[in-house]
């Protein structure tokens, strides 16, 4: 207040932009630039009002909101209105009991959150602690297991010269080899023809829908899908176009027996990579198709093809097995050690709290919608965890309070599905609320007594 | 599977599975592809039967000048009695004979009507009960001039300058002003009524009329259609067969007609027979709901006003063709004047243009109006002393509107509520979309994301806030919907020819029937849904939003209702199709209107609309797509649509399709802060674009713009008051301000708000400079910086991304409030500050109050150094409840711009003497170099 003193008639604004009568403060005409001049009307758009909330704390309020017929919460002495449009009553001493009962709870909260936090802190150190010796014993079985396969694969080697000759001089059980193959090929045809025949039927679905949509809904995903549709015909007419050639072949094939051994060609890849890719594609849309009608049970057993078991002395198959073993050995340690890896690498947070928290799962039922981690075969995947979003950097504070997760199931007309994850502390884990702000974006709000309580300032 | 750090997963109900089948799809393709509208879902006047027949009778005269019109008046039939002229046509073609009456009309108008002298049974007549607020009354201030075997000549109005002639072979009708034609009625001969009929073997045309009836064509496939047509495989069964009616309608010497809409085309209108910068096929009025429409289009679009009006320098006419079915309109020029009226204009060397529109629409009878002018404002005056003036809304509606579809529930409300106040951005209504509603069924609540609809509105009513919701005509088919079952036990769906209630698909009900709503027990129903004890979760601070009452169908023909099917009295669809949204629109408004007591004004919003919607509510232009396309051509349509008399018309700020980049948003807002209805709206599978996602400077410049709307809602304020008394547009085309000038002709990417702000939006990507046309003498001023525009004419202008040029046009005096609060209500009683004014007009912008008088209108007159406010409104009376409220208000500040001398001394006076003078402050901005003096006004009373 000593800046509003009277020094003589006249008063200079706070930022000197003007010298003002000293009757002319509050006079309900802003006369200085930066709003000094009107602390007490609402005459500044860019000035404070001063509410002195006697018996609570005292706050200020943007000018705007003085006399605005709006009694402010801010302003619980009803200060902010006093031109006689509305009255409104002082409400400090309610306001201020409310305060003082809630900051209890908080802190009561506050104590028994930092113990939990804590507790989390030491798990987190454990986990970390443990994770380290785990990589620690796998880098050394590792270096074993490299050992066994150098080993079986010099022995299997060793066989594997050996009996080259003695194949050689089988033709009959070539033969043989050849004729099993042949029938599986046959096979194998059928259940092309029969893929074909549900491609087919998929594209008189996809072909009804494109001619008896209504064009002038505003539904993206049905224009995208048969946008789709249509490019995917194109490309699957050009891929028919080319298949057309292998006619010949496929004929060829077919009198297996009547062509002389030599000029038989190795078959490799009984379907050509291209349409394996979108036979395996219609598959999955085949599948989608039939659940979304309800039809579950008439999913297709999908094809897979398995090694051919090789009619192979005992001898050479054991060596080989033992092989692949120790090779798949050192496959799973080598991904044993990347996870453990990621996980010592993976940001659990300043101290590593939130450690502890990693693959918990926690559930929210809002009314229509469930929300789970997992367990639910007909989940939608959300995403997984890619960066903590809070602040610009890591010493902020408030950069552990934010989680962005991406990457989720790609939505039908857009973007992949993506979770903000809002953290904010509190005395046990809980999601307060799951919206859908704009389509397949998700925002979260969880409670944890993971988060540093040091950033809320009440 | 992890839940933080690894995986998140999200179960919902079964309707998401459905998603699998579209996003494995993904993996071919990798963008979002949006295609534009489907024009083969729309008819073309080819596919139109009686288009294509009406054009071809055109051609056929156009084609052989010797076939003149087959209409003439039959030798002494004419009486003219009362204001009356009426007489008996003849078609020689077919001898059928017709009645023509010509009514000449006290309010500077004259109405022509034809229908069949003896038809079959009655044609469609009904028009006119929606759009005109009553029958006009006949003047009786007319003259015979001349009543010879060939012509009937009359001058009329008090001053007898007004005239018109009938020619009565061939039948023609020749308007004049001042003893210069300005309109003409089938000056060409394409007047042509389709008689009633029987059908008297499928295929085959009643003959017993006439000797050789013309609609038989066997060349041009010209009587497929008659009995029956079909479009996209939709049947339209036609049991009344061909009954069209069509009419050319010229503007002598005039070369730029306006209006018609809604088309998504320019303000002057183009020819539609081909060529340069031409379209080929006719305007098109027939209210569809046309998905992702195309600009520069003769399109049909959501709403229908058929009237047209001319302007050239000294004269202005219009024309008003009172039809409700689905309508063309042929547009052509003609450079040489080729008409046989050459000689009668009297333009010396000149070679004029003259204008002439073929009006071609599917049935019912010929109702024209003719306006005489002779200014834009009189005809304004004239159409709106017809078919009404814009409604006077509530203060809250001219201020800044947030929409999406949708805000998902009661929290999202809250936030975004919230943040409005966090970030300092004032707002007044908060909309809520379809998914509001419990499965779509209007009139209810979901009650998951909306538990609480009554606390929710008055959390936000508390600040001078309101909500809209969207209640649509579809009525979802479901006996445990009490709005369906109601309606049903009281008989009032539109019903199949079969007499079934109609059962049509709109995508988010399903499955649904559609309210006649012009039947007027249906009228009655609505307006009692609207009462608070009726519409469960509604307050007063709830308004309504009408969407999709063209009507949109989504399985139907064009997407709306089959043609055939039958309203109330047994009329066929096709008779009334424009105005089923008027009819919709205007149940709603009388249903706001009457839930309170006193009555309070309603706001209603409707996307369909006809000639007189403006007594209803605002429109807006539909579902419009986020690029810069549709920035730019919603000036001309709005500007289309004010001089139509429906002024309070808007476009979705940001575009409802597609997501705006920052520029583009920005750009739009600032477009829109100067359209009359300023609402931001988004599709539901758009990114959230609410001001404060943007950040700075983003969020700021769209934060400026929207409260110097703020700023300046005294002036919108009083525009609208001046539309609702006077029919002048709120925002309007160069010409309607400066008549006199041919450049501004065909202008429609700047415009004036009012007559005092010149607007020129910024409209193309990367731009930051613009070149602006400041006609006639006037000084112009920036409007932000109060600097003086160098140069007059055509002068480049600096437009940065943070700047929309608006000049001040000198010699106008405007009306501001410069403390910027949340809310318009929370303003209601703040000063005011003058930047130059003409008029001023201010009341509670809530009640009916000002028709008894409670409001203040001040002129004010700045002239000699002197600034005289004259009341135009009883001040001092005790009956003025509103200046009683309002008289502590002051005007706080004036600000003089252009001033040539510095001031010494400012005194306050009252013109009575009443109160002594008074010496007033003032300052000299040292910062700007315009000659600017701030008056400080501190003890100014606005009632003073």
């Amino acid at each position: 207040a000593h800046l509003y003193e009277a020094k003589g008639p006249d008063w200079t604004c706070l930022d000197g932009s003007a010298t003002i009568p000293y009757e002319a403060i509050n006079d309900d005409f802003c006369d200085c630039t930066d709003g000094s001049d009107e602390p007490g009307t609402s005459a500044c758009p860019n000035s404070k009002f001063y509410c002195r909330n006697v018996g609570h704390i005292s706050s200020f309020i943007s000018s705007s909101r003085v006399n605005d017929g709006v009694c402010e919460p801010e302003c619980c002495d009803g200060s902010d209105e006093y031109d006689g449009k509305i009255k409104c009553p002082n409400t400090c001493k309610e306001t201020n009991a409310e305060y003082t009962k809630k900051l209890k709870e908080l802190e009561k909260l506050r104590t028994q959150g930092i113990r939990i936090r804590k507790e989390y802190i030491e798990k987190g150190r454990k986990i970390k602690t443990k994770n380290a010796a785990e990589l620690n014993r796998l880098e050394i079985e590792l270096r074993a297991a490299k050992i066994r396969v150098k080993e079986r694969e010099v022995a299997l080697k060793k066989i594997e010269d050996s009996k080259t000759d003695t194949e050689q001089s089988a033709p009959k059980g070539n033969r043989e080899r050849m004729k099993k193959l042949h029938e599986r090929i046959i096979a194998l045809k059928g259940d092309i023809n029969k893929l074909h025949e549900q491609i087919d039927t998929l594209l008189s679905i996809l072909k009804d829908m494109k001619n008896n949509h209504n064009q002038n809904y505003h539904d993206m995903a049905v224009k995208t899908a048969i946008k789709a549709y249509d490019e995917f015909l194109e490309e699957y007419n050009k891929d028919m176009e080319t298949e057309d050639g292998d006619e010949v072949e496929e004929n060829y094939e077919d009198n297996y027996d009547d062509i002389p051994d030599k000029e038989k060609p190795q078959i490799e890849e009984p379907i050509p990579s291209y349409q394996e890719r979108f036979l395996e594609i219609l598959w999955e849309i085949k599948d989608g198709v039939l659940e979304l009608f309800g039809l579950q049970d008439h999913k297709s057993k999908r094809y897979h093809s398995s090694s051919s078991s090789r009619d192979t002395p005992k001898e050479l198959s054991d060596a080989r097995d033992a092989f692949e073993e120790a090779e798949q050995e050192q496959k799973d340690i080598e991904n044993h050690i990347d996870e453990v890896k990621s996980k010592l690498s993976q940001d659990y947070g300043l101290e590593y709290e939130f450690a502890a928290l990693d693959n918990e799962c926690f559930s929210y039922d809002s009314g229509d919608a469930t929300q789970k981690s997992n367990k639910d075969h007909s989940s939608t995947d959300l995403g997984n965890f890619a960066k903590w979003i809070g602040a610009e950097s890591s010493n902020d504070p408030r950069y552990y309070t934010r989680m962005l997760y991406e990457d989720g199931a790609r939505c039908w007309n857009g973007p992949a599905r993506s979770v903000k994850l809002y953290l904010e502390c509190g005395a046990d884990n809980q999601i307060l609320s799951v919206s859908e702000p704009e389509k397949c974006e998700y925002h979260m709000r969880m409670i944890s007594p993971a988060v540093s309580d040091d950033i809320h300032n009440f | 599977m992890k839940f933080l750090f690894g995986n998140l997963k999200f179960s919902k109900a079964s309707v998401q599975t459905k998603f699998y089948l579209f996003f494995l799809l993904y993996f071919i393709v990798s963008a979002l592809v949006v295609t534009a509208v489907k024009r083969q879902d729309f008819k073309t006047c080819e596919q139109s039967s009686f288009c294509k027949r009406n054009r071809a009778y055109a051609d056929r005269l156009t084609a052989n000048h010797s076939l003149i019109s087959h209409y003439s008046v039959i030798q002494d039939s004419i009486i003219i009695k009362d204001g009356i002229i009426s007489g008996d046509l003849i078609n020689s073609e077919n001898n059928l004979i017709f009645i023509f009456e010509l009514h000449l009309l006290e309010i500077g108008a004259a109405r022509v009507r034809i229908n069949e002298k003896n038809p079959l049974k009655p044609r469609y007549d009904k028009a006119k009960d929606w759009a005109l607020i009553q029958d006009p009354s006949y003047t009786l201030e007319y003259t015979l001039i001349s009543s010879k075997p060939d012509v009937t000549s009359l001058s009329f109005g008090k001053e007898r300058k007004q005239a018109v002639s009938i020619y009565h072979s061939p039948f023609r009708v020749e308007f004049l002003v001042n003893d210069v034609p300005i309109i003409t009625l089938n000056d060409r001969g394409f007047l042509n009524i389709e008689h009633l009929r029987k059908q008297v073997a499928p295929g085959l045309v009643d003959q017993s009329n006439g000797e050789n009836d013309k609609i038989i064509d066997d060349e041009n496939d010209l009587d497929k259609g008659l009995w029956k047509e079909t479009f996209n495989g939709k049947e339209d069964s036609k049991p009344n067969g061909p009954e069209s009616i069509g009419l050319d309608i010229s503007f002598p010497g005039f070369s730029h007609v306006y209006g018609i809409p809604e088309h998504a085309s320019s303000l002057s209108l183009k020819e539609t027979r081909g060529g340069d910068d031409s379209y080929s096929d006719p305007y098109r009025l027939y209210n569809l709901d046309v998905f992702e429409y195309e600009v520069d289009n003769p399109m049909a679009l959501y709403g229908s006003i058929p009237f047209m009006m001319a302007h050239r320098k000294g004269a202005s006419a219009a024309v008003l063709w009172l039809n409700a079915a689905e309508t063309w309109i042929d547009i052509t020029k003609n450079k040489e004047d080729k008409h046989r009226l050459s000689s009668l204009l009297g333009f010396g060397k000149l070679t004029p243009t003259s204008t002439s529109a073929h009006w071609i629409s599917e049935s019912g009878v010929i109702d024209v109006f003719a306006f005489l002018g002779p200014t834009t404002s009189d005809i304004f005056y004239q159409y709106g002393l017809l078919t009404g003036f814009t409604a006077l809304p509530q203060s809250f509606a001219i201020a800044y509107h947030q929409c999406r579809w949708n805000y998902l529930n009661q929290e999202d409300v809250a936030e975004v509520d919230e943040n409005f106040d966090k970030y300092d951005i004032p707002y007044d209504v908060i909309w809520l979309d379809i998914e509001h509603t419990d499965g779509k069924k209007y009139f209810t609540w979901d009650t998951v994301k909306f538990p609480t609809p009554e606390k929710m509105q008055n959390n936000i009513g508390i600040k001078g806030r309101k909500m809209v919701t969207i209640v649509d005509p579809h009525i979802k088919i479901d006996d445990n919907y009490y709005i369906y079952k109601e309606a049903k036990d009281l008989d009032l769906f539109v019903k199949e020819p079969d007499g079934r209630v109609y059962d049509g698909c709109y995508v988010n009900t399903g499955s649904s029937s559609w309210v006649d709503f012009t039947n007027p027990s249906a009228q009655e129903w609505l307006i009692k849904k609207f009462a608070f004890d009726q519409y469960k979760g509604s307050t007063e601070y709830l308004f309504t939003w009408n969407d999709m009452n063209e009507p949109s169908v989504f399985n139907g023909p064009e997407i709306t209702m089959p043609k055939d099917l039958i309203h109330h009295g047994g009329w066929e669809h096709r008779n009334l199709h424009n105005i089923y949204g008027i009819a919709y629109h205007s149940a709603t408004s009388k249903g706001l209107i009457n839930r309170s007591n006193p009555p309070r004004r309603p706001f209603v919003l409707s996307r369909a609309f006809f000639a007189g919607s403006q007594r209803y509510g605002a429109i807006w232009t539909g579902d419009n797509f986020a690029k810069w396309d549709h920035l730019a051509i919603a000036t001309p349509m709005l500007l289309t649509i004010g001089i139509s008399g429906l002024p309070f018309s808007g476009a979705d700020v940001g575009g409802f399709f597609g997501n705006p980049d920052t520029e583009l948003l920005v750009r739009w807002y600032q477009a829109g802060a100067f359209q009359p209805f300023f609402r931001a709206h988004a599709h539901i599978d758009t990114k959230r674009r609410e001001p404060w996602l943007f950040g700075d400077p983003y969020t700021g410049y769209i934060r400026d713009i929207i409260r110097e709307r703020y700023a300046l809602l005294p002036l919108w304020y009083t525009l609208f008051h001046e539309a609702s008394t006077t029919g002048m547009p709120i925002i309007r085309p160069m010409f309607t301000v400066y008549p006199e000038d041919e450049e501004t002709y065909a202008m429609d990417d700047q415009f004036f708000v009012g007559n005092s702000l010149l607007v020129k939006p910024i409209v193309n990507e990367g731009q930051t400079s613009t070149e602006v046309y400041f006609p006639g003498n006037e000084i112009y001023y920036d409007y932000f910086t109060h600097k003086k525009v160098h140069g007059s004419g055509k002068v480049q202008i600096e437009a940065p991304i943070n700047k929309i040029p608006v000049f001040l046009r000198g010699g106008s005096i405007v009306p501001k409030r410069q403390r910027i609060r949340r809310s318009s209500a929370a303003m209601r009683t703040d000063p005011f500050t003058l930047l130059i004014a003409l008029n001023k007009y201010v009341n509670d912008g809530e009640t009916y109050d000002y028709e008894k008088g409670h409001f203040i209108h001040l002129q004010f007159k700045f002239s000699k150094r002197k600034l005289f406010s004259k009341p135009l409104s009883l001040l001092n009376n005790d009956e003025n409840l509103y200046a009683q409220s309002i008289s502590s208000v002051r005007v706080e500040r004036i600000i003089v711009l252009g001033l040539d001398l510095k001031p010494k001394h400012i005194y306050a006076d009252c013109i009575d003497g009443s109160k002594i003078k008074r010496e007033l402050q003032f300052g000299l901005p040292t910062t700007n170099s315009a000659n600017v003096v701030i008056i400080k006004g501190t003890d100014l009373l606005i009632t003073e």
